[in-house]
């Protein structure tokens, strides 16, 4: 199975040895973003037994429930319930199952690896991915971003048509050419927010940082704050030196070509005019 | 007494403020201009009592506040895990 979330083909396949089938909920969640075929395959994840050889160069770290990674080009990865190995010079990831029957009736490990795969990717290509409610409105993307119940997926309700809501939760940002970012939408949230959102991708106008309040007010913020605060919601851990580096690297850029606010939001109705205005405002 | 540097953080200079990233748990942390006189003197192993008399010459404060400051400060990144008291 071939798909493609933001500028990236990622291929899952299953070992003939693993007899292991997608779940339906997976293909369901994948299917506005399944391609039929492509030349081009950015990273390749093959589920495997977990008891199956492993590679010698992969090294594994015993630390159970944890995601972890080291090395200089592969990183391996380990949870309770799977195993990954990922090349990051070929882009290729193993996966293996501890526990099929957990797997088919719940593909939150699948998810979660695919979410890691393109975190790399995005980093690796100058970009981030951002905890945030991605929306546009015409041809201008903006993001609410925060912590979980800061009401990123709040905002996504109030602003129904002619908005147009990429994601709720989980967004990508790459950079684009000349200076300027895109925001594109991913398949990770809840399967019933995700029946309304678009596959698609828009320019990056605004980052806001979101903070309920019994008002509504945009901000400026000096740069170190919305530096902080960029990173801090990209929530990508634990990282090698690489990646940790790419990520301080491309938060500054980001900072520096889009406009980052805070805005203070109100659940008393005025939040949607006012947000409209600010936005006409831009165009 | 020194301390070593947690090998997990990425740094960042941006305009004379540092920006210290834990790859491990996500977390960001950033000194102003004091704060990195001091963590520079921890990166290169300079005791902390002579950390403070650095302080002492570089900055007006006596001896007394710049000891209180930097012992406040390590105990505060220590207590962070940026880093961890060294074994003489």
């Amino acid at each position: 199975m071939i798909f493609q979330i933001a500028t990236f083909r990622i291929k899952i396949q299953s070992s003939r040895s693993s007899g292991f089938a997608f779940p339906t909920s997976f293909l369901e969640k994948f299917s506005k973003y399944l391609i039929d075929k492509s030349r081009r395959i950015d990273f390749l994840i093959t589920v495997v037994p977990y008891d199956e050889k492993i590679p010698a160069s992969c090294e594994f770290v015993r630390r159970q429930g944890h995601w972890y990674h080291e090395g200089k080009g592969t990183i391996t990865i380990k949870s309770r319930t799977a195993v990954a190995r990922v090349n990051a010079g070929t882009t290729e990831m193993t996966l293996g199952f501890k526990y099929r029957q957990s797997l088919v009736k719940n593909n939150a490990t699948l998810l979660a690896f695919v979410r890691l795969a393109l975190s790399l990717l995005t980093i690796r290509k100058g970009g981030l991915p951002i905890h945030s409610s991605a929306l546009s409105l015409g041809k201008c993307g903006i993001a609410f971003s925060g912590p979980s119940g800061a009401g990123k997926s709040t905002i996504a309700k109030m602003l129904d048509s002619p908005w147009q809501l990429l994601n709720d939760d989980f967004n990508i940002v790459l950079p684009e050419a000349k200076n300027a970012y895109g925001i594109y939408s991913t398949p990770f949230t809840q399967p019933k927010t995700l029946s309304r959102c678009v596959n698609r991708k828009v320019n990056l106008r605004v980052i806001f940082f979101i903070e309920q309040s019994s008002r509504n007010a945009v901000e400026n913020l000096l740069f170190k704050k919305n530096y902080v605060l960029l990173l801090g919601q990209t929530h990508i851990f634990p990282l090698t030196e690489y990646f940790g580096k790419k990520i301080l690297d491309n938060a500054e850029r980001i900072c520096r070509i889009v406009e980052c606010k805070r805005l203070h939001f109100s659940y008393d109705g005025t939040f949607r005019p006012f947000i409209e205005h600010f936005v006409k405002g831009l165009v | 007494m020194s301390y070593s540097i947690n090998s997990d953080l990425s740094f960042k200079d941006i305009g004379g403020e540092l920006f210290i990233y834990n790859r491990k748990n996500s977390t960001i942390y950033s000194f102003n201009g004091t704060g990195v006189f001091i963590w520079n003197g921890l990166r290169e192993n300079v005791p902390v009592d002579h950390i403070a008399c650095r302080l002492c010459e570089e900055y007006d404060v006596t001896a007394a506040e710049a000891q209180t400051d930097v012992s406040e400060f390590v105990k505060k990144i220590s207590d962070n895990g940026l880093v961890s008291f060294a074994m003489e």
